[in-house]
């Protein structure tokens, strides 16, 4: 099914009332018809569809909030294990499984694919793939489209599968260079109107290994560049003069996390990762656009145009980039409803954005921050958070009814060393220096911010890093994971802890909601910490951690 | 093995490389064994695609020089393109802007691809040395694609033509001096898909017909009928014999296997004359192909062991007890060496990453002592070989110049990874 006709068909009625009204009929028929994979009207209505999860922050909003209500804060208490799944894979799960018409899509460290049954966990199909890994082994989902499932995997290749069976469709290298450059990130489908084009949007993960970012629209049928959109400027282009010399070839910036759309105006909103070398400013002096910026592009044509860029950290010289995918809402400042953006980086601070001009609203900092102005020496000093602190990936989310956002953050601090020089060897790390050494105790908080003020409603605060994103339910519930392995569900109003379930396994993956035959689950997937390792974890019988699972809850039988 | 970039260093004498990869041919590891049959079609198509990308290298190099512009892009687009053509899409130098007169895989690409599997075809060594040989070019070409003027772009390229000339060879020599064309006319590469193939040792039963015998092709037959025959490539032979209604096309190697079909044994064939030139005849540029140089002995037994129970307690989470990684990357194995080569990782490279940035949580948190020993076990587990001189604690500066990738020979002990026990 032709989904460029079926949108045509939703969204463009303007012909007399008749002609239309054949058109939706038609359109009906077309969604019985395409049962494997959502349509482009589907991915429009993604957020206020409470049965289904099919974009990795619930919609194109990035807002991981359901509408459902059946869990609230009275029955919350009675939530339940439904099913778990063991996937026959190591390392950690940072994955945003994506459900749809019962069948949840899993994707595990090494790149294995599971379709499970949505009510059962029961497996439907599994595909296999162990890349070379470079440098961290993460996947965090697939896109769902065109009767397709895609991912990308760790060495370069975008992968399509077919939805129903799991068989390989085609399989193409699109990354420029596999000693630098892979992908974690899932690929997002995106209708353009204006141009008809059907497209996968994904960024490539170079940032600490001497690549230079760019997020890239794929063609769902072959793989083949719609466009490409590079984040570090090049000669000639406003903003290269923030980088002396070829330092901008390898500057990094990038697109690992989540793509957010409104797609009212078609602005895909970005945000972009760290400088290179990480650690080593003095080699690159400037700011280094668009290193550690949210970007507003133009995607309605045939190739994106930047409206606007905000830089949260101009020059970054500790890997603080802003991992939480942007969240675009409508909230209230001051007495005034407007349309935001809301982000957050890995030195603690939360943004929000007027998202129509950029102009920033607020600035929040929510984890311990400490001498973040001192670029790490030869013989090395100290600042808080370090590169696994403050807020990462697993993001925020947004409660319109109580004008909140919900963000994980975590205090970590770190003793920083760089070097003299920064060497560029194919499939190393490019950081004139190292990781920060951890130091000090490790912990985190759940943070409720009021959007008018920026104002802490609540925080609350754990013994061990809180990074299992937030998910906001209609009925006054957020939910999150904390490293330790608990899932909580909090009061959205009090922040009193009003469910929490042992996982058995490390957090480092977001919460989500769907339903199934109107029934309400709640999902969270768990296992070894990986990167997110810290000496406070209780120790696991097995020296790799413990075994990833996946955890789905409900209420009764 | 990977070249060193040729920058600043004196021009080799013209016939160099071609004296000193003769000498890699006479170490070749070919052995004759009767029976063996051709190879699949795939590998033809491959060893022919490489020829392509090779020929289409030196066209645009060729094309520039005879063009006269007076605009340096024009020479150094054909660099470039060149690279590319080379490398292929993939490579370290690619810069699509310029063009790829080649495919995706480039020359290089292709080489690596039919170099990627177990056991050693009577072609590896020659395509092994037309690989280095392309290498050492793309070097010279880099130079090239930055010169600031037409004489400096004239001495990079001519060079650089020097090594392609050997890399594309003459279908008149069997092994290394044979490059692409020797290896296509005289071994089973030269055997296009479908083709029939007979007994080298033999004559032809039937025309058209390839004659194959240890992996060498002896002689091509087409028959003496009236009409065009097409041959696969060009043949090396100097005569052709005339019999029962066949044209017999004698290889270059028929004589090599002539001699193995006579002593009946699988005998090891006398790829060529010896040549005299001794290893003062090497010059800087050459290039050692892994088979003929002997893996350093770097570290010693007890290191080794020290360093598996540091890894046990320091690594182990994140690169696995099979060393094939979990969160982090596989450190040892058939696929790690890999990577390693294709990176261009010197033990240096390797022992950087792992005093300055490793473990990823704790950078510089063990003693120098401590990570020598955790080195000691990373190359053991790697089946670099054990020695009396323990892995240092300081930095050495002739790791620089050690190229890291699989090490020759078979390793009975290895797992089904690739990982040599440390014990």
């Amino acid at each position: 099914m032709a989904l460029r006709e079926q949108l045509k068909a939703g969204v463009a009625c303007l012909a007399p009332v008749a002609l239309c009204l054949s058109a939706v009929v038609w359109l009906g028929a077309g969604t019985a018809f395409a049962q494997d994979t959502p349509n482009a009207s589907d991915f429009l209505n993604a957020a206020s569809d409470a049965a289904n999860w099919i974009l990795p922050h619930k919609s194109y909003s990035g807002n991981p909030y359901t509408n459902a209500t059946e869990i609230n804060p009275s029955n919350v208490g009675n939530l339940h294990l439904a099913w778990t799944f063991h996937p026959a894979d190591t390392g950690p799960l940072e994955v945003s499984p994506i459900i749809y018409n019962g069948t949840m899509y899993v994707t595990t460290a090494h790149d294995h694919v599971y379709a499970l049954d949505a009510a059962t966990g029961k497996v439907k199909w599994s595909f296999t793939d162990n890349p070379h890994v470079i440098a961290f082994a993460a996947s965090r989902g697939v896109g769902l489209f065109d009767g397709n499932v895609y991912f990308g995997t760790l060495d370069g290749h975008l992968i399509a599968l077919n939805a129903a069976t799991g068989e390989k469709v085609w399989d193409k290298v699109t990354v420029t260079d596999t000693a630098n450059s892979f992908y974690t990130m899932a690929p997002v489908p995106y209708h353009n109107p204006t141009t008809g084009q059907d497209m996968l949007l994904l960024g490539v993960s170079n940032g600490d290994w001497g690549g230079r970012g760019n997020i890239t629209a794929f063609n769902p049928k072959d793989g083949s560049v719609i466009w490409k959109w590079h984040t570090v400027p090049g000669p000639g282009q406003p903003g290269n003069n923030t980088w002396p010399g070829d330092t901008w070839k390898r500057g990094g910036a990038a697109a690992w996390t989540g793509a957010t759309i409104d797609p009212a105006t078609q602005t895909l909103y970005l945000n972009l990762g760290n400088p290179q070398p990480d650690f080593l400013g003095a080699v690159r002096p400037g700011a280094n656009l668009y290193s550690d910026s949210i970007v507003a592009l133009d995607i309605s044509g045939a190739k994106p145009k930047l409206k606007w860029y905000y830089q949260f950290i101009p020059h970054d010289t500790h890997d603080w980039d802003p991992v939480m995918q942007p969240i675009l809402f409508s909230g209230k400042v001051g007495n005034q409803e407007r349309q935001l953006v809301a982000s957050g980086d890995k030195a603690g601070n939360v943004w929000i954005l007027d998202a129509t001009t950029g102009k920033l609203i607020s600035h929040t900092p929510a984890s311990f921050q400490f001498n973040q102005n001192t670029e790490p020496s030869l013989a090395g000093n100290y600042a808080c958070p370090n590169t696994l602190g403050g807020v990462e990936f697993e993001g925020g989310a947004f409660d319109p009814a109580t004008n909140t956002l919900f963000v994980p953050t975590q205090n970590e601090c770190g003793f920083w060393t760089s070097t003299k020089d920064a060497v560029y060897v194919a499939g190393q790390f490019y950081l004139g220096g190292a990781f920060p050494k951890l130091v000090g105790p490790d912990t985190g908080q759940m943070n409720a911010i009021d959007v008018a003020t920026g104002i802490f409603n609540w925080r609350h605060y754990f013994n061990l890093p809180n990074y299992g994103g937030a998910l906001v339910t209609a009925s006054g519930l957020v939910f999150s994971g904390n490293l330790g392995g608990q899932e909580n569900a909090f009061d959205t109003r009090t922040g009193n802890i009003l469910w929490s379930y042992d996982t058995g396994g490390f957090i480092t993956a977001p919460t989500e909601s769907y339903e199934v035959n109107g029934k309400q689950y709640v999902v969270v997937a768990s296992g070894p910490a990986g990167n997110a390792s810290i000496p406070e974890l209780p120790q696991s019988t097995s020296a790799s951690g413990p075994a990833p699972v996946v955890s789905a809850f409900t209420l009764g039988h | 093995m990977r070249p060193i970039r040729p920058t600043n260093q004196r021009p080799s004498r013209k016939n160099g490389p071609a004296a000193f990869l003769l000498l890699a041919a006479l170490a070749g590891t070919a052995v004759i064994s009767p029976g063996a049959r051709a190879d699949s079609a795939s590998d033809h198509r491959a060893g022919m695609a490489t020829l392509t990308d090779l020929k289409a290298a030196i066209t645009s190099i060729v094309q520039a020089n005879d063009s006269f512009a007076t605009d340096r892009n024009v020479y150094h687009r054909a660099s470039q393109r060149a690279i590319n053509a080379l490398e292929g899409t993939h490579g370290p130098d690619y810069r699509p802007a310029a063009g790829t007169p080649g495919d995706a895989l480039g020359a290089i690409g292709h080489i690596d691809a039919l170099l990627h599997r177990k056991g050693t075809p009577v072609w590896a060594a020659p395509l092994d040395s037309a690989e280095a040989n392309m290498r050492a070019a793309a070097a010279y070409l880099l130079d090239a694609s930055h010169a600031r003027s037409l004489i400096r772009f004239q001495l990079a390229t001519s060079r650089a033509l020097t090594y392609l000339e050997v890399a594309r060879g003459r279908p008149t020599e069997v092994g290394a001096l044979g490059g692409m064309e020797g290896t296509l006319a005289n071994t089973v590469l030269g055997v296009p898909a479908g083709a029939a193939v007979e007994n080298g040792c033999s004559r032809p039963s039937s025309a058209p017909s390839y004659g194959v015998h240890g992996g060498y092709l002896a002689w091509i037959a087409v028959p003496a009928s009236a009409g065009t025959h097409s041959l696969g490539e060009t043949s090396g032979g100097h005569s052709l014999i005339v019999e029962h209604g066949v044209i017999v096309l004698p290889t270059a190697a028929a004589a090599l296997v002539a001699k193995a079909c006579r002593t009946h044994a699988a005998a090891t064939p006398e790829p060529a004359p010896r040549n005299t030139a001794g290893p003062a005849a090497i010059p800087a540029m050459a290039i050692p192909t892994p088979a003929n140089r002997a893996p350093p002995a770097l570290y010693t037994k007890a290191q080794a062991a020290a360093g598996a129970r540091l890894f046990a307690v320091t690594c182990v989470a994140c690169h696995g007890a099979n060393l094939q990684g979990t969160a982090a990357p596989a450190v040892a194995g058939t696929d790690f060496l890999k990577t390693v080569e294709k990176n261009g990782w010197t033990l240096e490279a390797l022992r950087y990453l792992v005093f300055n940035n490793m473990p990823f949580n704790a950078p510089r948190s063990l003693s120098p002592s401590q990570y020598a020993e955790l080195l000691a076990f990373l190359l053991a587990s790697n089946c670099y070989p054990a020695g009396s001189k323990p892995f240092p604690a300081a930095d050495d500066p002739a790791f620089a110049q050690l190229k890291l990738g699989p090490v020759p020979g078979p390793h009975p002990n290895a797992n089904q990874f690739g990982v040599c026990p440390t014990g």
